[in-house]
């Protein structure tokens, strides 16, 4: 069974806040829901890990990437929840101090999970600053029909680009923020594949600034186990030799 | 556009709504806005202890039922911002969902109060 985007999404952003939620409207149950984050720990010190709940559901951490400290700590992460209950969900990105952070919070919901759906290792890459291309690096999860899902965090105002070369360029935007200096901008990309493992790679166009990204692959429903290798090789034989 | 302006506000320990405010027709962003303590205002928000939990809803029915946008918690006290200057402000901002009539409204839940600030509702 292949995944299928809803188009139900939902997007906030926060500034000098020590946690953020935003309200995921009218999900079904069975469902994936896709929780990406990017923040920014103004100068206090090392980038918090980010928990994400919903008050219900049981949310999984795929990933994330943490750049630098102090100044210029930045973070992208992505967790997920084959939703247990639907309905409008708010869901809570929770770091793991009170520090003040600047937020872009992102949720996108698909249908056709696996149960569990996490596949492979998530790619984490960052830069410390005066970049101006954010690169994740490739990621090959460990099945096929995977959907892959990206999400980028940085620190400057200006035009954020997706799809750039030397990445894929058939990624589909989920939603991205651009203001940044007393905001977080970031972006969150995803792409549905059709088809046996593949490596992906997603390439943005920023401002120079130091940023963050995280790529992580989710299985659909029914993915097979990975083949065995034969244990034996068989040659056809007549079943039947007749003399006469 | 500021929808909703409270200036100043003194609010004790527990929970107070502050709207609702009608969004004008054509407005698809909204942002709320929640003054802190600098050098500059030092009796905004001076308390590192005073938590505020606040999120916005907005109705599409006239009041009948209301959906939550988007919210956010914060501490008191002076806090550096990412050009590495004292933040001046905390908020959350969202889309807003397209309609005519609608209305949108801000709960905020202090602990540890009593909480003096500013708070401005926008759209845009």
């Amino acid at each position: 069974m292949a995944y299928g985007d809803t188009t139900r999404k939902a997007e906030a952003q926060g500034v000098a806040v020590a946690s953020i939620n935003v309200t995921h409207n009218s999900s079904v149950a069975g469902n994936l829901l896709v929780a990406g984050c990017s923040s920014f720990s103004g100068g206090s010190g090392t980038q918090d890990p980010i928990t994400v709940t919903d008050g219900g559901n049981t949310w999984t951490h795929a990933g994330t990437a943490v750049n630098g400290t102090g100044s210029s700590a930045q973070a992208a992460g992505i967790s997920v929840s084959v939703l247990g209950t639907g309905g409008n969900r708010t869901v809570n990105f929770n770091p793991a101090s009170s520090n003040t952070h600047d937020f872009s919070a992102y949720t996108h919901e698909f249908t056709g999970p696996h149960a569990t759906p996490v596949s492979g290792t998530a790619v984490e890459a960052s830069a410390a600053s005066g970049s101006t291309t954010a690169d994740s690096g490739s990621f090959t999860p460990a099945d096929a029909d995977c959907l892959y899902v990206a999400v980028l965090g940085h620190t400057a105002t200006g035009t954020v680009s997706e799809n750039q070369s030397p990445g894929n360029t058939n990624w589909t935007l989920s939603n991205e923020h651009e203001s940044g200096s007393s905001a977080e901008p970031g972006s969150m990309v995803f792409f549905i594949h059709s088809g046996s493992a593949a490596a992906r790679r997603a390439v943005w166009s920023i401002p120079s600034s130091g940023w963050a990204t995280v790529i992580a692959g989710f299985k659909p429903a029914g993915a097979a186990a990975l083949p065995f290798p034969p244990l034996f090789h068989r040659k056809q034989v007549p079943l039947f030799v007749g003399r006469y | 556009m500021s929808i909703l302006g409270q200036n100043p506000i003194n609010q004790p320990t527990g929970t107070q709504v502050y709207g609702p405010v009608t969004v004008p027709n054509p407005f698809t962003q909204m942002i709320v806005r929640i003054a802190r303590c600098t050098s500059a205002a030092p009796t905004m928000w001076p308390n590192a202890a005073t938590e505020v939990d606040f999120f916005v809803e907005i109705t599409l029915d006239g009041g009948a039922t209301w959906l939550r946008l988007c919210g956010a918690t914060s501490f008191g006290g002076i806090v550096i911002g990412k050009d590495s200057l004292e933040a001046p402000e905390s908020t959350v901002s969202s889309p807003i969902p397209p309609g005519t009539g609608r209305r949108l409204r801000a709960t905020v839940t202090v602990a540890n109060g009593p909480f003096v600030s500013q708070i401005t509702l926008e759209a845009t």
